[in-house]
């Protein structure tokens, strides 16, 4: 190692003679030009590519409310989605004189700022005291210790981005979404492309079979989990053993509820979206959906108590409903393949019992 | 190759394959991206005698963003250092100075330990603990730094810095303050004495690193990162073939996430004129275990070498002492990555690599045509070996993993070829895109008002690509240590 020749005194004069440099006020319009084409061009060519993609619809649309005298919109995560039947639910709130139409909202989406999104796209077009929107609640969707990416749609992304106590990355990344299609919809563009190559991909491995390099697995996994034709988060069926699929599924439950945060960005992002769709005097029901009770006992018990209190006032201050108390045979274990998402044969029950309590505070 | 577990997914648990949009600033973040063309603009606008503060808010800003309150934790080590070397400054007794060394090596370490190795410690004593301290990101790296500069103090290579705010510069100048490299403070505290705006060629050139770095973090390492990843975790589940393939994925990818966070670093800093030094040297290159020492995290060698192996003793005191004090560095060295046993193996292995090779005068680097790659292909392998170690999160999946190679399952099961293909060629086409790599690394546009404008467009369009395919990750490799 050579001794150091660096004195205190170098240090703090910073005064020793500079060489010439050619980065002057000049060069430095020409970075900022050059920033200005990269950005020009990335967002350019992002922006047309992507515009070419059509995403499913997150709100309904005006011809499918008109259609019907009410229209009930269900937004939840995997859970909700497993636990009612939209149709069934239409159908049991239906009356002879009027009309009713449900239809789900999750597009994958899991947090509270997903529905806050959803309220802002839906909220023009339902009709005041006619229609509903009914809100999935569970502590996973308002915990803000876990965060995931958000498919935010360009009309609403300055209002979602400007939730209160949202991080900044999370905000530059729905802003920079807004503009760059190509970039909000990079996986769902992937997945796609995947999807479409695997077939042709499938076709060429015949060379390889032919070779012996393609085999049948020796150890097959313990289970693997089938998802419902269509949606990719309804648990259709679980092949192998059903008890190490249970026993995988709640060390990741505890994993997650474990390091539980409430109060965050997702709380604030609720409060948002239900006092956007109370603010038009349309219906709001905030649902907590059953789950099996050691799945409840994962919940730390002060964020249980900080979450029903949240959700209580928030109900209070709103005019919404909060509807938690369910039948305890909704609660047996039996019915959820992992505690929280239920089972096919349980859907109808949970259906018609969210119907009843809805048909008690709906106004209809 | 993008293969979600839908157990993840459904359970609404971040997985691999998922981003997880935090707070803090990744390289990959927008907000780093926002945050350095901010630094970038408003440093060159600032008179030049605000430079250096504002560099130094920048590198709190940047810490910050991690974890204000662990900002504490640098400054008190940072007193802590800046004090002893101070003290240094002032006395001549030797008693003395070494009592003031080492209080500052001790209070140093004493962090490290309680942050860092606490809940080993205990495993290991059999203690049961309640703590679960949260690792402070990054005090791997800073504390070697902050420890180096006392050191070298002590030693008489370097005056003690007047300014607290100086060694807080070089302690957390934020391109490197979270993984790397490990300057020295002789390499550092003449380039921070003399702030100037960086000039034309440094700014292409800066620009040129951060390209090469995003490349090989978003078009390869998280890449290889969805092959390895489901291997490591459950190895059982894999034939002979998959698990060798995984495996040089995984050397792949730790390389590339690695190397890819210097390049980023070492570009980001040139920016601000700071050039930091070099920390591999195409590692997979080297003809002998020594050799790949000196391509391999080239900064932290030559601290272990400078401030562990030779006050040891080094090879002053016989070869039968140099062999152990060179185990002994590698096994430290090990355990400075993390705080588990097989942290300790990985490192203990090329302790006894480096060893034998010292042994057997195999550390010969003459090799020509044939040999020159057969010892390649070698050295490659051994250090594949030892990564099985570094990357298993317990023995037993370490063994699970050698026994599983041994097992002689020479096929791909039927859904996972492509992913391992695609894996395959991924190496390849690293390999292969060597040259167009040292000639980005060598383009500069000049003056030309025309060249600078087709570079903007070819960044446009490489920021397309970068948007388009590449993968995602929640953090880089060396951030845990």
């Amino acid at each position: 190692m050579t001794p150091s020749s660096t004195s205190s005194s170098e240090i703090s004069a910073g005064g020793a003679p500079q060489p010439p440099r050619t980065f002057a006020g000049g060069f430095l319009s020409r970075v900022v030009l050059f920033f200005a084409i990269v950005l020009v061009i990335s967002l350019g060519v992002s922006r047309g590519a992507g515009l070419a993609y059509r995403p499913r619809p997150l709100a309904p649309s005006r011809d499918l409310i008109a259609s019907c005298d009410h229209f009930v919109a269900l937004f939840g995560n995997s859970q909700f989605e497993a636990a009612i039947d939209s149709q069934g639910l239409a159908a049991t709130l239906e009356k002879p004189t009027a009309s009713v139409r449900a239809q789900m909202f999750t597009g994958g989406g899991w947090h509270a700022l997903h529905y806050y999104m959803l309220a802002l796209l839906a909220r023009d077009g339902l009709r005041r005291n006619r229609d509903a929107v009914v809100i999935e609640v569970s502590p996973t969707s308002l915990n803000d210790a876990d965060q995931r990416p958000v498919n935010v749609r360009p009309e609403v992304a300055r209002q979602v981005a400007g939730v209160p106590g949202i991080p900044v990355e999370m905000q530059l990344d729905v802003l920079f979404g807004a503009l760059s299609p190509l970039y909000r919809y990079r996986l769902s563009l992937r997945a796609a492309v995947g999807t479409a190559l695997v077939a042709p991909l499938n076709r060429s491995t015949s060379v390889l079979e032919a070779l012996g390099l393609v085999g049948v697995p020796q150890l097959v996994p313990q289970f693997s989990v089938v998802t419902a034709p269509g949606r990719n988060f309804v648990i259709q069926d679980v092949l192998g053993d059903r008890s190490a699929f249970r026993r995988v599924a709640r060390e990741k439950a505890a994993e997650s509820l474990g390091r539980m945060r409430i109060g965050g960005f997702k709380m604030a992002a609720l409060e948002l979206a239900v006092r956007a769709l109370r603010e038009r005097e349309i219906a709001v029901v905030l649902v907590v959906t059953p789950t099996a009770g050691w799945f409840e006992d994962l919940v730390p018990k002060g964020s249980s108590v900080v979450i029903r209190n949240r959700l209580g006032q928030l109900a209070k201050s709103t005019g919404a409903t909060l509807l938690f108390r369910w039948p305890d045979a909704l609660h047996d274990d039996s019915r959820f393949w992992d505690g929280h998402h239920m089972l096919a044969t349980a859907t109808q029950g949970f259906t018609d019992e969210l119907a009843r309590q809805l048909r008690q505070v709906l106004s209809w | 190759m993008c293969a979600r577990d839908p157990l993840t997914t459904i359970l609404g648990i971040p997985g691999p394959s998922t981003i997880v949009a935090t707070s803090s600033m990744l390289f990959t973040s927008l907000h780093w991206i926002v945050f350095l063309l901010c630094v970038f603009l408003v440093f060159h606008l600032a008179p030049p005698t605000w430079r250096r503060w504002l560099m130094l808010a920048a590198s709190v800003y940047f810490y910050g963003s991690w974890s204000a309150p662990y900002l504490l934790l640098i400054l008190g080590q940072l007193l802590v250092d800046w004090t002893c070397g101070y003290l240094l400054g002032r006395t001549l007794d030797s008693g003395r100075r070494k009592w003031i060394l080492a209080t500052s090596v001790i209070l140093n370490l004493s962090a490290l330990a309680v942050f860092k190795y606490f809940g080993f410690i205990a495993r290991t004593l059999g203690f049961t603990t309640t703590v679960n301290l949260t690792l402070p990101l990054a005090i791997s790296f800073y504390t070697f730094e902050s420890m180096s500069y006392t050191i070298d103090v002590y030693r008489r290579r370097l005056q003690p810095v007047r300014s607290p705010a100086h060694l807080a510069l070089f302690i957390t100048w934020f391109p490197h303050l979270i993984a790397g490299p490990i300057i020295r403070p002789s390499e550092l505290f003449p380039q921070l004495g003399n702030i100037s705006p960086a000039t034309r060629e440094r700014f292409f050139g800066g620009l040129a690193l951060m390209v090469v770095g995003y490349s090989k973090k978003l078009l390869g390492a998280d890449w290889l990162a969805t092959v390895a990843e489901p291997v490591f975790r459950d190895p059982s589940l894999y034939t002979s073939l998959e698990l060798l393939i995984a495996i040089y994925a995984y050397a792949f990818q730790i390389y590339l996430d690695f190397s890819a966070y210097t390049d980023i670093a070492r570009g980001a800093s040139r920016w601000f004129g700071v050039e930091l030094p070099e920390n591999f040297n195409d590692p997979y290159l080297a003809t002998s275990i020594t050799d790949f020492w000196r391509r391999w995290h080239i900064t932290l060698s030559h601290w272990l070498r400078d401030y562990l192996y030779i006050p040891l003793g080094g090879n002053r005191r016989g070869p039968l002492r140099a062999y152990l004090n060179l185990f002994v560095t590698m096994l430290l060295g090990g355990l400075w990555h993390g705080a588990n046993w097989t942290f300790v193996v990985w490192g203990g292995l090329h302790g006894i690599y480096l060893v034998t090779e010292r042994l057997f005068g195999l550390r010969a680097r003459d090799y020509v045509g044939l040999a020159l790659w057969a010892r390649r292909l070698i050295t490659f392998h051994m250090v594949c070996f030892a990564w099985i170690f570094f990357r298993a999160p317990t023995f037993e999946a370490a063994w699970q993993i050698i026994r599983g190679l041994g097992a002689g399952t020479l096929h791909f099961v039927g859904d996972r070829l492509f992913p391992m293909l695609g894996a395959i060629a991924l190496i390849v086409g690293y390999w292969l895109g060597f040259p167009l790599r040292r000639r980005i690394l060598a383009w500069n546009p000049g003056s030309s008002l025309l060249r600078q404008t087709v570079c903007a467009a070819a960044m446009g369009l490489f920021v397309v690509i970068l948007m388009v395919l590449g993968a995602s990750s929640d953090t880089f490799i060396y951030f845990q240590f």
